[in-house]
């Protein structure tokens, strides 16, 4: 059986790259509370490419404009109907901002209209347990962005099933440190990327 | 004429015989006792000679009764399909021939056949022929899939072109080899059918499915992964209720549904996608051999609980051929993927799939059950870079878990309108072809004519010579 591999989404606008160690804190992460076979390193993966039918989970993020080409678009939609799921994060954290009116645009041209995930939906179950919601970021609570605290992230459905999972969180910030800096905090902020990971493989 | 005195004087004379040809004279010549004898035998053989004539002239008087009377009912008739039903009612209501002959161009109604068949319990022979008729049975049997699959196996000679339909139309055509070993052929086709016809030439076979089948959950185990979790999919989106329980971390599985007690009173099948299911392979074993289903991917048979069970012994991987990033165009199909060869088969496994010279999936049955065993690696690949999307992934799933489904039927109520072998139901109804009708020959009138003619003749000589013997005109 293969391994995990966490990969990360390159598109052909923006600064796809912009979160360059929230992989390697996520796996490290999974392989500190699970038993699955992780992939030490992540991948990235062009959306255009073939190659991303390698990966049913993707994670996106940027502070740019968000926009992908018809090969793109025509891929991920493919990976989507397959399967697939993608993991989309707004690295601003503002609602206003480019990323998020771009990201919203083109993820309801591609694959769908967002709405709001409830908190009881399996995603804050399936491993830790989140009752109420998702977690609120530092940046949501000290009034960057936004300066707004998200109740929920939104989703484009297929029944109770998340195919595109979409955050004005700015998980990106969050997580977007050296996993070796775990020790330090009192509480590991990233048990909420374990979920969205084990949802993936589990829903 | 001699006178009294000479009858008197010769009485003295022994009498040396007393037929009819003795002469009143000579026995009036020979005394009383000689007369009297001689008149009764001279009367009698008068009487002779009138019930002779008698004879003669009732068998003339017959005859020409026979000559002017009308013709017997005894005759035969014959029809062929397309005039079949008209003949039967002309047959039963009209004329009652002796025999009939029939040529089968087609294969009647059940309704004409068994018509037909009641002929003969009314004095009415029957024989039937055919030159289009091909024998051809056909059965239908529910697969223990939710999709609704039904299994249709067709027997006809080989080489025989055939057309399967449903109610709506034309389902496939199909053939059997002309070398072929067997002379059937055996499909799958999704959907509740209700009936299904094969036409073979003008033979039609006609049949509907009898049972229906009682599908409980399938139980997934393995651990947290793209493996398990496609197959799950697949299965859901088959219309299988999935339970699930996938090892996530020590002491923490992942849970879908309610995982109850391994058996058949709520599983149909399990599928065990690695060996994390070691912990449960004793009662796996007992599952199986109850009648269960069990399908075993990749590592999965090499639990030691249930290795003696299994089909084979699993080989080295074959790594996977180059599937997404070179090959996405064409779309990738199971052949791409890694392979665990089945080895060692087990004496009464049979192979299932195989990939150049080795087996990919092999079946056993166990006690009441049976165990498929696939050695594809990561088939969760081919479901995301087929060109088809996840419709033969999810096939091939619900075909291994639809092959050792433990499936309990429920008959439904029969149906009269099937009529699924016809050329075999004739045969067992009207026996064999005969060439022509197996009724009684028609009496020969010429040959009847004949003897009475000899009768009259003889009966008439007779009395004519012994009336001329004795003197009588």
């Amino acid at each position: 059986m293969s391994q995990f591999v966490f990969a990360t989404g390159q598109y052909e606008s923006g600064d796809w790259d912009a979160a360059p160690l929230v992989p390697a804190n996520l796996i490290d992460s999974v392989a500190r509370y699970t038993t699955l076979d992780v992939a030490p390193v992540g991948a990235i993966v062009p959306l255009a490419s073939p190659a991303v039918s390698d990966y049913p989970l993707i994670y996106l993020t940027g502070h740019l404009p968000f926009r992908l080409t018809d090969v793109e678009r025509t891929a991920v939609r493919r990976f989507i109907d397959r399967g697939g799921m993608l993991f989309i994060d707004d690295h601003n954290h503002d609602v206003g901002g480019i990323f998020h009116k771009t990201a919203i645009e083109e993820i309801t041209r591609t694959v769908g209209r967002l709405v709001d995930v409830p908190t009881t939906h399996r995603l804050y179950s399936c491993f830790f347990r989140f009752p109420d919601g998702p977690p609120t970021t530092s940046h949501e609570l000290n009034g960057w962005g936004d300066n707004l605290v998200h109740a929920h992230l939104q989703a484009v459905m297929h029944g109770d099933a998340i195919q595109v999972l979409y955050s004005s969180k700015d998980y990106s910030s969050e997580w977007g440190y050296h996993p070796e800096t775990k020790r330090f905090n009192t509480v590991d902020n990233t048990k909420f990327g374990v979920n969205i990971i084990v949802y993936a493989l589990t829903r | 004429m001699r006178s009294h005195g000479e009858r008197a004087a010769s009485t003295a004379r022994p009498i040396v015989r007393a037929d009819a040809s003795v002469d009143h004279a000579d026995a009036a010549d020979r005394g009383p006792a000689v007369y009297g004898a001689a008149r009764r035998v001279a009367a009698a053989r008068v009487a002779a000679e009138w019930l002779l004539h008698a004879l003669a002239a009732a068998l003339l008087i017959w005859g020409l009764l026979q000559s002017v009377r009308r013709a017997p009912p005894v005759r035969s008739d014959s029809a062929d399909a397309g005039t079949l039903h008209a003949a039967l009612v002309r047959w039963s209501t009209v004329a009652a021939p002796t025999s009939v002959h029939v040529e089968l161009d087609s294969v009647p109604t059940p309704a004409d056949r068994d018509w037909l068949t009641a002929l003969p319990g009314a004095g009415t022979q029957v024989g039937w022929d055919s030159r289009a008729l091909r024998p051809l049975a056909l059965a239908i049997s529910p697969v223990p899939d939710p999709a609704g699959v039904v299994r249709l196996r067709v027997a006809a000679p080989r080489g025989t072109a055939i057309v399967l339909r449903d109610a709506v139309g034309v389902l496939d055509t199909v053939s059997v080899r002309p070398g072929g070993s067997a002379a059937g052929v055996s499909i799958t086709v999704p959907g509740a059918l209700a009936a299904v016809s094969a036409a073979a030439g003008h033979t039609t076979a006609r049949a509907v499915a009898t049972d229906s089948l009682v599908l409980g959950h399938l139980l997934v185990l393995g651990r947290v992964g793209w493996e398990s979790r496609f197959i799950v999919d697949a299965l859901e989106e088959r219309g299988w209720r999935v339970d699930a329980r996938l090892a996530l971390a020590p002491k923490t599985d992942v849970v879908q549904g309610v995982v109850g007690a391994i058996d058949t009173g709520r599983y149909a099948a399990v599928v065990v996608a690695d060996s994390s299911a070691a912990g449960d392979a004793t009662r796996l074993a007992t599952y199986v051999r109850s009648g269960g289903g069990l399908v075993l991917a990749g590592s999965a048979a090499e639990m030691r609980a249930i290795r003696e069970l299994t089909p084979g012994a699993v080989g080295a991987l074959i790594p996977p051929g180059t599937i997404g990033s070179t090959d996405s165009t064409a779309g990738a199909t199971k052949h791409h993927l890694g392979l665990v060869p089945i080895v060692d088969l087990h004496a009464d496994a049979v192979p299932l799939e195989s990939r150049d010279t080795v087996v990919a999936v092999a079946a056993r049955r166990v006690g009441a059950g049976r165990i498929v065993q696939t050695g594809y690696v990561d088939t969760w690949r081919w479901r995301m870079s087929a060109a088809r999307g996840g419709g033969d992934h999810r096939e091939w799933w619900a075909g291994l878990v639809s092959a050792v489904a433990y499936a309990p039927a429920v008959a439904r109520a029969p149906d009269r309108t099937s009529d699924n072998a016809p050329v075999a139901r004739l045969i067992d109804a009207l026996g064999p072809m005969t060439a022509q009708s197996p009724g009684p020959r028609p009496v020969d009138d010429r040959s009847r004519r004949g003897w009475l003619f000899a009768a009259i003749v003889v009966a008439l000589l007779a009395e004519w010579g012994s009336r001329r013997f004795r003197g009588g005109r």
